[in-house]
């Protein structure tokens, strides 16, 4: 989920930009250098699942799996984040160079925020741990979508409706992803629990 | 000029150096991302059409990338004319349609025309300027701007893992095909999609152990070495693509200027 080129307002691209360099520098200044090799191949497969057509209704969608990737990646998202959209936008021109910084926000917070507030149940009974993944997968689109429709909404009146049909659009994904997650977390805990202990940096080599 | 001269002119976004078509790109970004009118919009979408039959790109990626790009846009022209409220037409006494609940604005057309023809703009100058680079040589400009080692090592793993992972994904969801599984909107069918998508996961976490214990052994400090440039940089004729860095961004001002003057 990421908004092109040509339609936000510069203020809302300064301060996406704004916002969004602080976060980076800190995320990329505490990821130890001997893990970027494993957040970008785990990043990688991520961005490979989140292409799926996943059908729904009558048509299929694209999960973002955001919230997962925030729950395993830790403060390694942010950089995984922004190096896939710099990545779109130099060798696919989706998204774009001014509009990096808040397609970086509208991703990026979201994961971080409900990854760390997911993460401590993902080690809990089934049921503690079920909610919580499905909160971390819902809330990751929940509030990406609100961040894009803020964007849009406080880039003029015009765009109150597209802003609007970015909120009521992703109210079915955002069950979807939260269920899918849900089982995806519980196949995690029983194949290989320790994904789901990635970012707390207990790893056994 | 002779002809070696303006040979090199012609085909600068092939052989400008990767640092410079990716300041160029910006700069150009940025200014016609700026632009609040139809002419200036039009013109920097003229401009950078210009230069991609210079890119060296084939005219059928060209025109898959564009189409790509232009459907995220065609939601724009069904949803930006709609508005909640008769009150506040951007036009004064313009003919406000009503529909249902909503009203429908003419004049918004035009603004979907502007996001359109700046898009487009934008794509098109990206696509001839780093479209036409390397991944290499895209990376090698970002760390000539002083861009993090950490997150270019991010870029290079992800660019290289990325091509690996959409196969395994792909392999993961053949073999369910083959099993019988046929993808419908139900909660089984989901269910299996989770277990799938868990299972590529798995596999990308034990091929990161892996690759991460021989990384670590090789000295792996969090930068990858750089290579020395490419021949097609250092035969770069310097005078032209100097000359053609300056005309992009000459004219990305002017049309900054431009727009900013009417």
């Amino acid at each position: 989920m990421h908004i092109s080129e040509g339609a936000l307002s510069i203020p809302v691209l300064a301060g996406g930009a704004v916002l969004a360099a602080p976060a980076l520098a800190v995320s990329l200044r505490r990821l130890p250098p001997d893990r970027l090799m494993s957040a970008g191949i785990l990043g990688a497969a991520f961005f490979a699942a989140s292409l799926l057509h996943i059908p729904l209704g009558p048509g299929s969608v694209h999960l973002i799996l955001n919230g997962l990737l925030g729950a395993v990646l830790g403060v390694a998202v942010f950089p995984a984040i922004s190096a896939a959209l710099v990545l779109q936008a130099l060798l696919l021109q989706f998204g774009g160079l001014t509009t990096l910084g808040v397609n970086i926000c509208i991703m990026g917070y979201p994961a971080l925020i409900c990854g760390y507030l997911a993460r401590p149940y993902f080690q809990a009974a089934n049921s503690k741990r079920a909610c919580a993944a499905f909160v971390c997968g819902a809330g990751g689109v929940c509030l990406s979508a609100l961040l894009a429709a803020l964007a849009l909404a406080l880039s003029g009146e015009a765009f109150f409706a597209p802003a609007l049909s970015i909120l009521l659009y992703h109210i079915p994904i955002m069950f979807l992803e939260g269920f899918l997650t849900m089982l995806i977390v519980a196949y995690l805990a029983r194949t290989m629990p320790d994904i789901l202990e990635y970012s707390r940096g207990r790893r056994e080599f | 000029m002779n002809f070696e001269a303006a040979s090199a002119v012609l085909a600068f976004p092939r052989i400008m150096p990767a640092q410079r078509k990716l300041l160029a790109a910006l700069l150009f970004s940025l200014c016609a991302a700026s632009l609040a009118h139809p002419y200036p919009a039009c013109a920097a979408a003229f401009f950078a059409f210009l230069l991609l039959p210079f890119s060296g790109l084939e005219a059928r990626f060209i025109r898959r990338r564009l189409r790509a790009i232009n459907l995220f846009l065609l939601p724009l022209w069904l949803l930006l004319p709609l508005s909640f409220s008769p009150l506040s037409p951007p036009v004064p006494d313009e003919t406000i349609l009503p529909l249902g609940p909503l009203f429908i604005l003419p004049s918004r057309f035009a603004t979907a025309l502007l996001i359109t023809l700046k898009g487009n703009a934008i794509a098109a100058a990206l696509l001839a300027l780093t479209g036409s680079s390397s991944p290499a040589e895209n990376n090698r400009a970002l760390r000539s701007l002083h861009v993090p080692d950490k997150m270019i090592a991010l870029l290079i793993i992800i660019q290289t893992n990325l091509e690996l992972m959409s196969r395994e994904s792909a392999q993961v969801f053949q073999a369910a095909r083959l099993r019988g599984f046929v993808p419908r909107s139900s909660p089984a069918s989901w269910r299996i999609y989770a277990r799938l998508i868990g299972l590529l996961l798995l596999r990308s976490w034990q091929r990161a152990r892996r690759v991460e214990q021989a990384m670590l052994l090789r000295g792996f400090a969090g930068a990858f070495p750089s290579f020395p440039q490419s021949g097609t940089e250092c035969r770069t004729d310097a005078n032209a693509c100097s000359g053609a860095f300056r005309v992009c961004c000459l004219t990305a001002l002017l049309l900054a200027v431009w727009d900013f003057m009417i």
